[in-house]
């Protein structure tokens, strides 16, 4: 029998007193991944925000450990939890292992020197996470990828019981949401570390998740196991689709891996966007990775953003053959970039 | 890691070996050039009354003033930046210098016309008070506005709002000591002496120690308020208390020195280029040290290059100190568009 390591009764969360959602009971136990899915503003970061701490939970509990998290001061809590959350980190002149040394704030002194043990455990942590050459690389420096797995190190740096994420792969492309999340999962399993996050993308939830909660006006829709919940009939309810949409749109895709982010307001694929609001990496096109050989019209924005709204080459379910005759070409980029360099 | 050691190391014997070097030229350049010879008789075998005396209660007090009041006007800048996340927010260009400089203004001349000489310890206590209110407001504003350039924006109308009232009230103040007051609220180290040393040194030690005993907290809001919270910085009171202690070192500066403008953004960003590093558990000492280097060598070019005529200390420092804060405006922008 394990201890529980995170558990809420009867929660409510909100702003300013106000509950946006109520009836909140989740229960995580070592090793466990919890996932929140939802539309858009269906609180999500709220709920993270009361685990985390963040906000004061309008009614209800948080049990940390057994403990109210209320009652406990601090420090107890930063030696139990850790976080990564969406708000960008300006790090100025700092390297990725002093972003990651960041994590032993809650064990270090009066003056915050790390210990010989310390800058081990920092060490093990980076090598652990594979960003272990980036030890000197400046993080305002590195890439969205490498930058998410940085924040990841220096979560697990600060040795919680329980992590939250607050949308960890929104700003990843296809690679690196894979590569985030296995490397997750294998932390997780090691470390017997309860995780709860949300996520934006159905299948990304659904082979991570051991527990799936799902939020739709106001209130806990449905809990349980991927498998029971994340039906197509029922993630239509849950986003407010029509219909059979989503079964006809993923299904004829195979495996149904892309092109599910319902919220992006360029849905169905590039549709009459503003270029200033591209910040997706267009619905995660299966060929987006493969940079100037994805065989589409596109263009670098003044961002730095491919942008793809011309596409001659979309996937839409006519091009299907043509895009997936291209699939080769990505398995073959994904070899040559091996597992130890890293695309900035 | 061994690089970033011998760099550190380099950097605080160059700003020592200035500070020493600025002290040394200090005491002996003036409308009087005295020999070290002359000086170092002076003040251990007292036999030249004119000479020690010019060394002893007019050069050093005012050497001392400069270093420390410097020291801590920059480890305010560098409070603030950390509070603001703003590389360009600092004491003067958020107005905090000239409300105190009002503050003091409006207590001084209450002071005078009831006859009252106001003490050092009084000028901080008024100083602070103006400090503190500004703050407040600028605190206010910071909670509506996100955008930080207007938050600067914001400050910089504060401050000009307040040095309009300061020179209205300072035209029509009825006293002789009006030139003095004149004097001051340009800002200007002269005629500090060992009375006021003797109040700068503890309020700027003990403001300057508690920002170092902070560095800890300040390293893990660098990188958001959210993380600092999560690794357990009880996050009011660490707020709270820098924004007490970038008030007090800043109103200490303006109390009797008046208004400094651009120490507060320069000295912190050549800093950090120095020492290439954010961490404050350098960046306050440095700073410290870096305040003395550049307010001794605005001092000793505000005394001399015009001698015997006397230029404010702001229109020194703003000449070193505005092309910076245009530099680091520059830098940033450019860094962002070219990832």
């Amino acid at each position: 029998m394990e201890t529980i390591l995170l558990k809420t009764q009867s929660l409510a969360v909100g702003y300013d007193g106000k509950a946006l959602l109520r009836g909140i009971e989740l229960s995580l136990r070592p090793g466990e991944i919890l996932v929140l899915v939802g539309p858009n503003g269906a609180g999500k970061s709220t709920v993270l925000k009361s685990l985390a701490r963040q906000l004061q939970p309008i009614e209800g509990t948080v049990f940390l450990e057994g403990n109210d998290l209320s009652a406990l001061n601090e420090r107890e809590v930063a030696r139990k939890m850790s976080q990564v959350m969406t708000a960008r980190v300006d790090a100025e002149l700092m390297t990725c292992e002093d972003v990651v040394s960041a994590g032993r704030y809650p064990y270090t002194g009066r003056l915050g020197i790390l210990s010989v043990a310390d800058r081990q455990r920092v060490e093990e942590t980076m090598a652990l996470i594979g960003v272990a050459d980036l030890r000197e690389r400046l993080f305002t420096r590195v890439s969205d990828g490498q930058r998410q797995r940085v924040l990841l190190a220096r979560a697990i740096c600060q040795e919680p019981r329980v992590l939250v994420m607050d949308e960890p792969t929104s700003y990843l492309d296809v690679r690196h949401k894979v590569e985030f999340l296995t490397t997750l999962r294998a932390l997780v399993r090691e470390k017997r570390i309860a995780v709860v996050m949300s996520l934006h993308e159905i299948d990304c939830a659904r082979r991570i998740a051991d527990q799936v909660v799902c939020l739709r006006d106001g209130a806990v829709d449905r809990v349980g196991t991927p498998d029971e919940i994340l039906t197509d009939g029922y993630i239509e309810t849950l986003y407010g689709m029509e219909k059979g949409s989503y079964g006809a749109f993923f299904g004829a895709a195979g495996d149904g891996q892309f092109f599910q982010n319902r919220g992006c307001r360029s849905f169905p694929c590039h549709k009459g966007v503003a270029e200033e609001e591209l910040n997706c990496l267009f619905c995660y096109c299966p060929l987006y990775t493969l940079g100037p050989r994805c065989g589409g019209n596109f263009h670098y924005t003044a961002t730095g953003v491919k942008s793809c709204v011309e596409c001659t080459f979309p996937h839409r379910r006519e091009n299907y053959d043509a895009v997936l005759a291209r699939f080769p070409q990505l398995a073959e980029l994904a070899r040559q970039n091996g597992e130890n360099s890293h695309d900035v | 890691m061994k690089r970033g050691m011998a760099r550190t190391a380099l950097g605080f014997g160059l700003l020592l070996a200035l500070l020493l070097a600025l002290a040394a030229a200090s005491l002996v350049s003036g409308s009087v050039t005295l020999s070290v010879g002359q000086i170092v008789s002076a003040l251990f075998a007292p036999r030249d009354t004119f000479t020690l005396d010019i060394v002893r209660n007019m050069r050093l007090p005012r050497l001392l003033a400069a270093t420390l009041l410097g020291g801590a006007l920059s480890v305010a800048g560098f409070l603030l930046q950390t509070f603001f996340a703003n590389p360009i927010a600092g004491p003067f260009v958020l107005g905090v210098s000239s409300g105190a400089k009002l503050s003091v203004a409006l207590v001084m001349i209450a002071a005078l016309e009831r006859g009252v000489a106001l003490r050092a310890g009084g000028m901080i206590v008024a100083a602070f008070a103006g400090a503190m209110l500004v703050m407040g407001l600028i605190l206010l504003i910071s909670g509506r506005v996100r955008r930080m350039s207007l938050l600067v924006i914001c400050g910089v109308m504060v401050g000009y709002i307040c040095s309009a009232v300061t020179d209205l009230v300072v035209t029509f103040a009825s006293d002789a000591n009006i030139v003095n007051l004149h004097h001051w609220s340009m800002g200007s180290f002269s005629g500090i002496g060992w009375e006021s040393v003797r109040v700068i040194a503890p309020v700027t030690g003990v403001g300057v120690l508690c920002a170092f005993a902070l560095s800890k907290p300040m390293g893990a809001y660098q990188l958001g308020e959210g993380y600092a919270e999560s690794v357990g910085v009880p996050i009011r009171r660490f707020r709270t208390a820098l924004i007490l202690l970038s008030s007090l070192l800043s109103a200490c500066v303006t109390a009797f020195a008046g208004p400094i403008s651009f120490v507060g953004i320069a000295v912190p960003h050549l800093m950090k280029n120095l020492l290439r590093t954010a961490k404050p558990i350098l960046m306050i000492p440095a700073c410290f040290l870096g305040g003395g280097v550049f307010c001794l060598l605005c001092d000793l070019l505000a005394r001399t290059v015009f001698a015997p005529t006397e230029v404010s200390i702001s229109s020194v420092t703003a000449v070193f100190g505005a092309p910076i804060v245009i530099w680091i405006m520059l830098s940033r922008r450019s860094a962002r568009e070219n990832p």
